[in-house]
């Protein structure tokens, strides 16, 4: 065996027979064993004399805080009944909630050229009809106004029909846009609105 | 009192293996209060998966594995060398009267050394050397190949020697 092969295998324990051998022979080779080995004491010291603190009791408030089986299975458990809650909530909510625009929910589509004309007058009556309905109880104008839109909206409901028979039929067409404009008058009167 | 009995089983493995797991992380990030933080989450880990350990390895090998990945993620985290980081030079015992083979002198140098290593060979070093584990071990927590490991040791080995040198000089 030469040194090289010799150093390269002296960091092994218990050291191999050949190289055993070697080194009983080998004045360079005691010395790098006896190198290894006082380095090996000092940093084997070293690791001894690093001064390990107390953790544990931050171990354990975290282990209880963050993981605890028990915690955790309750902690889903809160969030599944909060979830259900919530869609419970919401499917109650829009199943009882009065449509927020009756009338535009309730008539059908227009065709021909008064169509447009048409959606002008649903908007414009949407935005003012809700506010009308709530102050009925209190103001006598918007309760009157309240009253007659049953039939205001049945005789839109007539000229909707007409219009859908027939769409370019002036008649029809000029009937159901005074239907609309007769309606939104009202809710204006009622709105203060000129 | 725990209420929790896995609480108090998980401490058994706790006070046998903190210790090593601490020093590790010492070696590793030179920094007392990184090396502790470091050791909290490697146990809280380690607490999260023990239910998943299959006793392939030892129960210090496994932490030993946890413990290295999290200060690889503190490297990540951090994107710089833990080298620059701010030493703590009072996180080792004091000096003892007597105490002739390790000066706090010499154990700054140390550290200083060991840091100054690059990760992969400070890892392999600070098992071996500083932890007398086998390659075997050290394979299995860092995944390496047991000559590669060899290689890591003997440089790190020739690396400390050469910015130690003065100090072994007046030894």
């Amino acid at each position: 065996m030469n040194c090289a092969d010799c150093r390269d295998a002296l960091e092994q324990t218990p050291l191999p027979q050949d190289v055993a051998a070697h080194v009983r022979e080998c004045a360079g080779c005691v010395h790098e064993l006896s190198l290894l080995q006082r380095e090996d004491e000092v940093y084997a010291a070293y690791a001894a004399r690093i001064e390990v603190p107390e953790m544990w009791g931050a171990v354990e408030r975290r282990l209880r805080r963050g993981v605890s089986p028990w915690r955790k299975r309750v902690r889903w458990i809160s969030l599944a009944a909060a979830s259900l809650a919530l869609i419970a909530l919401a499917v109650i909510t829009t199943s009882t909630r009065p449509p927020r625009n009756p009338v535009a929910v309730a008539v059908r589509a227009v065709p021909g050229p008064a169509g447009e004309a048409v959606a002008r007058y649903r908007i414009a009556i949407a935005r003012i009809e809700g506010g009308i309905r709530q102050r009925a109880k209190d103001d006598p104008r918007a309760a009157a106004a309240v009253a007659a839109l049953p039939e205001l909206t049945v005789a839109i409901g007539a000229a909707e029909t007409g219009v859908a028979a027939a769409p370019a039929d002036p008649i029809a067409v000029t009937r159901l846009v005074a239907a609309y404009d007769a309606k939104l008058e009202v809710l204006r009167g009622a709105a203060h609105v000129q | 009192m725990n209420e929790d009995p896995r609480i108090d089983r998980f401490r058994l493995v706790f006070e046998e293996h903190n210790a090593t797991v601490y020093r590790f992380l010492y070696c590793m990030v030179g920094d007392a209060d990184t090396a502790r933080d470091l050791a909290q989450e490697t146990f809280f880990r380690a607490y999260r998966a023990f239910d998943r350990f299959g006793e392939r390895s030892t129960v210090s090998t496994w932490l030993c594995g946890i413990a290295r990945n999290a200060a690889r993620n503190h490297f990540r985290a951090r994107k710089r060398a833990p080298v620059e980081q701010e030493r703590d030079a009072e996180s080792e015992a004091p000096e003892r009267p007597d105490d002739d083979l390790l000066t706090r002198e010499l154990r700054g140098a140390i550290r200083e050394a060991i840091l100054q290593l690059d990760e992969e060979k400070r890892t392999a070093f600070t098992l071996k050397i500083l932890q007398q584990r086998t390659y075997e071990e050290i394979a299995a927590i860092t995944g390496s190949a047991i000559a590669k490991l060899k290689t890591d040791v003997h440089r790190a080995r020739l690396q400390l020697r050469a910015a130690l040198s003065g100090h072994w000089r007046t030894r």
